[in-house]
């Protein structure tokens, strides 16, 4: 017996596709994945090159060489060791920013889009809000109240962030209550909180990582800003904006050291940024 | 708003419609203009740690007596409850007084009066070439659609959209100012001056106005309206300008919106990368030297700019959207 073919079989079945063959077909996604190649080979080389706070005053400003790849700064200290020391701190304080707001914003949202009600009034206008105040200015604003330093600065800039990501969560649970899984696990009497967790939850979350990995190159450039105005992490720290502030005191004389902490962000954020496109044209919205 | 209250089944007709709309908006600016100010001084009147003893510090009296702190605690108006403490705060705001630096010990109002010129000709000029970069970009990737010139624009708009504006601002100091020769480092608040950190903050914003400007304008150009102009023999040039680009407004002018509230973060750093006199670089003085009346009222004063900047573009939106105009 032969079952008739379904002409809308194919979206039933859900095609699975490893996520690394996907990125890989769209061009963003090549160029994208080409460039955090090199900004991963550059920080490998960097953080086997020792210690990157090592002064060696007869070595100060050396200009790019075999010998010192990305030249030494004015306390002869070796840029590319800085540069991978300082990208280890820059994209960890990124991270960490990334997976603290999109934590509390699952959260946040989901509790607002699911409960509705006062909660979700209370939510929902705080959000809109804190989205009215410049994401700098109230980073700013957090680390004014609380003073500067790591930590800080990666609450701060969560603070910046939850908002925006809370309204997006916020949208998917509503959307995802309405899901025909979430009708038919309730029809079926699974109880509330277990549909939360084994249905809503795992789909609000895949969707908010997708659209939050968008705002990781912001979350990067912010923190090398605020560190740039010596208001996230300290010297003699490496960091890659706290380096562009140190590159003030000589970048006449030593061009480089302004050029390369630069390029660096700026390949950096554009890799980042490439992804994070290729990643949403994978899971259309 | 539902299904047929749109200017002709409103009544009264579309004047009183667009009046309803204008002022329903303008409540909404109004109260979330309130909530902002609510969360912005919470912030600083829970901020960790004695506000007394953070007003003394900041003027270099790190272990004041105890009569110090008591006077201080009276001049700040600590003793009074939370709610009246907000109020009285609220009412000096809306007065145009925001309490005295800790610092200084001037009045917030005057310090701040002289520096908002300079900040505003620079998001002016900032903006102006976002919107004129923005707007040339994306009407020539439209034109010349998967063609050469649209790819380059799309490869400079993702290296714009990487490239912070401080480091922009960093690089045109050390090319164009030092090697060049041309401009200065050491703004002094001018229009002249405000041209080069101005093409760093319209770099740095444009690329997600100009792409959504690209996007709106291919739309208006695949779609029947622009077939029916192209069949009656209007030229490319003529559909793009006369049909599709009134259409495209309103998405680019909101994109344009949302691209402003980056600007305004960016001016503030921009503004210390160029020694501009403006707000962005006294308020990260005030940052660093945790002179808290001065960075609440920058906070306040940055957010109130952001929700003018949305109010006028759903204002302009409102004006140019056919739709907007007819049913809604």
């Amino acid at each position: 017996m032969t079952v008739a073919a379904d002409p809308n079989l194919s979206r039933y079945v859900t095609r699975r596709k490893s996520r690394g063959a996907t990125i890989l077909a769209t061009t963003s996604g090549r160029i994208g994945l080409l460039l955090s190649a090199v900004v991963i080979a550059v920080l490998i080389a960097g953080l086997v090159r020792g210690n990157p706070n090592s002064v060696h005053i007869a070595l100060r400003l050396h200009a790019p060489s075999l010998r010192y790849p990305f030249g030494t700064d004015e306390f002869g200290r070796d840029e590319l060791a800085r540069i991978g020391y300082g990208g280890l701190t820059s994209l960890s304080a990124a991270a960490l920013v990334l997976i603290i707001a999109t934590a509390a914003a699952l959260v946040l949202g989901t509790v607002a889009g699911l409960l509705g009600g006062l909660l979700d009034l209370v939510i929902a206008r705080t959000v809109d809000v804190l989205l009215a105040v410049p994401t700098i200015v109230l980073a700013l604003a957090v680390i004014g109240a609380l003073g500067p330093g790591f930590v800080h600065l990666v609450l701060a800039l969560s603070v910046a962030y939850i908002a925006w990501f809370t309204r997006m969560a916020r949208a998917f649970a509503l959307a995802s209550r309405r899901r025909d899984d979430v009708t038919a696990a309730r029809l079926a009497g699974v109880s509330w909180l277990r549909v939360v967790c084994s249905h809503v939850l795992p789909d609000v979350s895949t969707r908010l990582w997708v659209v939050s990995t968008l705002a990781l190159g912001d979350i990067i450039i912010s923190i090398a800003g605020l560190s740039f105005l010596g208001l996230g992490i300290q010297p003699p720290a490496a960091e890659w904006g706290a380096m562009l502030q140190q590159s003030l005191d000589s970048f006449v004389q030593a061009p480089w050291l302004l050029v390369i902490p630069g390029l660096t962000i700026i390949v950096t954020v554009a890799a980042v940024n490439l992804i994070a496109d290729a990643l949403r044209e994978m899971n259309p919205q | 708003m539902t299904a047929g209250t749109g200017a002709l089944a409103w009544p009264g007709g579309r004047a009183r419609w667009l009046a309803a709309k204008v002022t329903g908006r303008l409540g909404q600016a109004l109260l979330t203009m309130l909530g902002a100010s609510i969360l912005v001084w919470l912030l600083f009147a829970f901020a960790p740690g004695d506000p007394a003893q953070r007003a003394l510090a900041a003027r270099g009296i790190l272990a004041p007596t105890p009569g110090e702190l008591a006077s201080e605690r009276h001049t700040l108006g600590l003793g009074h409850p939370v709610v009246y403490r907000y109020f009285s705060w609220l009412v000096g705001a809306l007065h145009g007084s925001f309490g005295r630096s800790y610092i200084t010990q001037l009045p917030v109002a005057t310090e701040l009066g002289s520096r908002l010129a300079p900040t505003l000709r620079l998001a002016a000029m900032g903006l102006l070439f976002m919107i004129v970069l923005a707007g040339l970009s994306g009407m020539l990737a439209a034109f010349a659609a998967n063609r050469a010139p649209d790819l380059a624009i799309r490869v400079v708009t993702v290296i714009c959209a990487a490239t912070p504006s401080f480091i922009t601002g960093l690089f045109i100091i050390q090319f164009v100012v030092i090697r060049l020769g041309i401009g200065q480092a050491l703004g002094n608040g001018g229009w002249a001056d405000a041209i080069l950190p101005g093409v760093a903050l319209g770099l740095a914003s444009l690329a997600v106005p100009a792409r959504v400007f690209r996007q709106s304008l291919i739309d208006g150009l695949e779609s029947y309206y622009a077939l029916v102009a192209h069949s009656r023999g209007a030229s490319k040039l003529r559909i793009l300008l006369r049909h599709a680009a009134p259409n495209a407004i309103t998405p680019f002018t909101h994109a344009i919106a949302v691209a402003a509230a980056s600007l305004i973060g960016g001016t503030v750093i921009v503004e210390a990368v160029f020694n501009w006199p403006g707000l962005g670089s006294y308020l990260i003085q005030s940052v660093q030297a945790r002179d808290l009346p001065v960075v609440q009222a920058i906070t306040l004063l940055a957010t109130a700019s952001y929700i003018l900047a949305s109010l006028a573009a759903d204002l302009i939106s409102l004006a140019f959207d056919p739709h907007a105009r007819g049913r809604s």
